[in-house]
């Protein structure tokens, strides 16, 4: 087992949700910090449980003016109280993340999920095959419904008829209009692995490896799970065999509530002009607060190899290939080759569209990727970093770019990517993905979210 | 005709701290209203999260035999996901097997004439919520989700379409102390052989603590949970005179915080010494 501690320094703010949004009901604002309240320390000053309850029930409550009319400080009653950039008024906070003790951490699950998908991305950037099996599945995926009425006529209600692998081919073929074998057989087959299943062994009869029609209609159904056989191609064929397994990584240490402040985060989209702009519409601001650690924050934890799940005696088992092996064991080189791909196209967004505050950012991070000491990588955590810092979604649009069909646009309308929350309506037109997330230092424009370095710790 | 011969126990308690969040999964809340995805384990009675002694001793087994390089020879489950797990299956193996020697092995199906008196040595009990200790109160005034524990909301993002799939996980509070924790290691002298392997394969087990300690306990242990540490540890030797009331007092091997404060290298000595053979 091989482990080494890194420091995790904040280099903008960093925000981790709990899933809780705090309200008026929740707290209350004053002079420029944010109160949680604590109903134990309420009750505690004698009020009356019936009293507040019907006070509560009131759509007009806040905790604001019940605590003033009652001349109650915010102070007295607080679970904990943060700074907070601006009044909320009717804007609700995301709680950050803290210990049970309120002492805030980096929990591990969010810096692996960044670390996997570097490793995917980095995988799937290095490997052509799987690069022609994401794009057939991304293609069978848009058109299951079509493929999977075609199915549907030409075995004409006969059941095993609906689960042939003769008639998979010729639905997909006529679906997807291919006039080459070949790659009529490469889909068909890329349809079986998506689905888990062998088409040599279905083709024998194995009644196991049969594919179902509903199979087929709901390939990549679920937007939330779009990518998982992608994953499984790239990592392993299920938990158990998953590459990631081989990667231990803790929980940070905790930190001081006075590292966290409730920070104003703001919705920018094109303007007409083609300028990145704060979004307002019909008189309503797209604004969010959240709590989030302050950049420069600084945390150790640590990072772990099980090297005996790379050994022999587990390779029989496990089968992890010496590509796979060799990604976990260059994880910096790893994660900051994805971090200079995500910058890159950032940079390139903000500077296209007049946003300079960014494009500084932008530029300091390049900088600092550029001469980080060995061992040192980047990575993008948390809420806010956009579709571009969590998903593979650069290669997934190389991958199905075509000259003849709009891939991508059929694979955008199929899974509501950069849909307009008020029309429902995707614009083909418009980049993809438009809007960006920018964090305010007091009152201008300062931050993406979510941006730290890891550095190895010496000794 | 096999005989056996309890020569002495060592016995060592101590706490466990849970460094990190700490999850030992328990049954699922089923219907229950509110009901959690992943509960922890509680004890039936009290309702407080404990840490039962199999999950202890399995764990260290399976991060000893990794640390022998034994094969994962025996197959437990057919069905997938497949389970492996090391068991020696012949006498002459065996003989030089300190985790099957430790651990014990199965009678399985078939009980041939070698699987006969093949005694584990460890005994590992349950280890209850600390009643006594400082972090049992905090943890009691804390604001926690659930009695004792933290409800931990986490999202797996789709790596396509960036969609978020939330789930939530209990864990004990990072800081929990679980104790007395206590093990038991019989020494045997097993038709005659005497007890030196007995005292020699002792110092394994401790071996497998410290592997412990650089691994995780229970649940979700690859992204952060499970990371655990012993602490306040204290090592006896019972031998055959403690039990018979000549010696009123068992023999102190070791004290200290932790692990590496035991000087356990010493151990075999001192037992050694005090069998009263």
């Amino acid at each position: 087992m091989s482990s080494t501690t890194y420091r995790l320094t904040c280099l903008s703010p960093v925000h981790i949700g709990t899933g809780q949004q705090w309200s008026k009901f929740d707290g209350a604002y004053h002079e420029g910090r944010w109160y949680v309240v604590d109903l134990d320390r309420v009750f505690a000053l004698g009020v009356d449980g019936n009293e507040l309850a019907q006070a509560m029930s009131s759509g007009a409550f806040s905790w604001a003016e019940w605590l003033r009319g009652r001349r109650i400080s915010p102070e007295q009653v607080a679970l904990y109280s943060l700074p907070c950039a601006l009044p909320p008024g009717e804007v609700y906070i995301r709680e950050g993340i803290k210990d049970v003790y309120l002492r805030p951490y980096i929990p591990a699950t969010t810096l692996k999920g960044a670390v996997r998908t570097a490793i995917v991305w980095y995988l799937l950037r290095h490997d052509e095959q799987a690069q022609a099996f994401t794009r057939r599945y991304l293609i069978l995926a848009v058109y299951a419904k079509d493929i999977g009425q075609i199915v549907n006529r030409l075995a004409k209600g006969n059941r095993q008829a609906e689960e042939d692998p003769q008639l998979h081919l010729r639905a997909i073929r006529e679906a997807l209009e291919l006039d080459d074998a070949q790659e009529a057989e490469a889909f068909l087959q890329t349809l079986y692995r998506a689905l888990g299943k062998h088409l040599e062994g279905a083709r024998r009869g194995d009644r196991y490896e049969r594919v179902r029609m509903r199979d087929i209609r709901e390939l990549g159904s679920d937007r939330r799970f779009l990518a998982l056989p992608v994953e499984r191609y790239l990592l392993g064929k299920d938990p158990n065999h998953d590459l990631l397994r081989v990667l231990q990584v803790g929980d940070s240490e905790t930190t001081s509530l006075e590292q966290m402040e409730v920070g104003l985060v703001w919705t920018y989209h094109l303007n007409q002009s083609g300028r990145l702009q704060p979004k307002r519409e019909q008189g309503m601001e797209y604004k969010s607060l959240a709590e989030w650690l302050k950049p420069e924050t600084s945390v150790r934890l640590s990072l772990r190899i099980d090297e005996s799940l790379l050994g022999e005696q587990a390779n029989k088992v496990l089968k992890f290939k010496p590509t796979q092996q060799q990604a976990i064991r260059r994880l910096p080189e790893v994660c900051n080759s994805y971090a200079r791909s995500v910058i890159g196209r950032q940079k390139e967004y903000v500077t296209r569209h007049h946003q300079p505050q960014l494009q500084a950012f932008y530029n300091q991070l390049q900088q600092r990727l550029d001469s980080l000491p060995g061992g040192a990588f980047l990575l993008n955590i948390g809420w806010g970093g956009g579709w571009e810092a969590k998903t593979v979604g650069d290669i997934v649009q190389e991958i199905l770019h075509d000259d003849d069909y709009d891939d991508f646009g059929e694979l955008r309308k199929r899974y509501k990517l950069g849909e307009n929350p008020q029309t429902n309506r995707i614009n083909p037109d418009a980049p993809f993905p438009e809007t960006r997330l920018v964090a305010y230092q007091g009152a201008a424009a300062a931050y993406p979210l979510g941006w730290v370095l890891l550095e190895p710790e010496k000794g | 005709m096999p005989n056996l011969m309890l020569k002495g126990k060592v016995i060592i308690t101590g706490a466990i701290e849970a460094v990190t969040g700490l999850h030992i999964g328990g049954a699922a809340a089923g219907l229950d209203i509110g009901g959690i995805d992943n509960p922890v384990i509680r004890h039936p009675v009290t309702r407080e999260p404990y840490i039962p002694g199999s999950s202890l001793r399995g764990k260290m087994r399976s991060l000893l035999d990794k640390h022998l390089g034994l094969e994962a020879n025996k197959l437990i489950q057919r069905w997938k996901p497949a389970v492996r797990l090391h068991e020696c299956d012949d006498e002459e193996k065996y003989l030089q097997c300190p985790a099957c020697q430790i651990f014990g092995v199965t009678p399985g199906d078939q009980r041939r004439d070698w699987n006969r008196l093949k005694p584990s040595r460890l005994i590992v009990r349950d280890v209850l919520l600390s009643q006594t200790h400082e972090a049992t109160r905090r943890l009691r005034e804390a604001k926690t989700d659930l009695p004792f524990t933290e409800v931990k909301w986490e999202a797996a993002i789709d790596r396509i379409t960036a969609a978020a799939v939330p789930r939530q996980n209990e864990r004990v509070p990072a800081g929990a102390v679980f104790s007395p924790f206590e093990m038991v290691y019989n020494l045997f002298d097993l038709n005659g052989t005497g007890i030196d392997n007995d005292i020699r394969w002792l110092t394994h087990l401790f071996k497998a603590m410290e592997l412990l300690e650089d691994d995780y306990l229970g649940g979700y242990g690859s992204r952060g949970a499970g990371k655990i540490a012993f602490r306040e540890l204290k090592v006896l030797f019972k031998s055959r005179a403690y039990y018979e009331g000549e010696i009123s007092e068992p023999v102190v091997l070791g004290e200290g915080n932790t692990l590496r404060d035991l000087n356990v290298s010493q151990f075999g000595e001192k037992i050694r010494q005090n069998l009263g053979d």
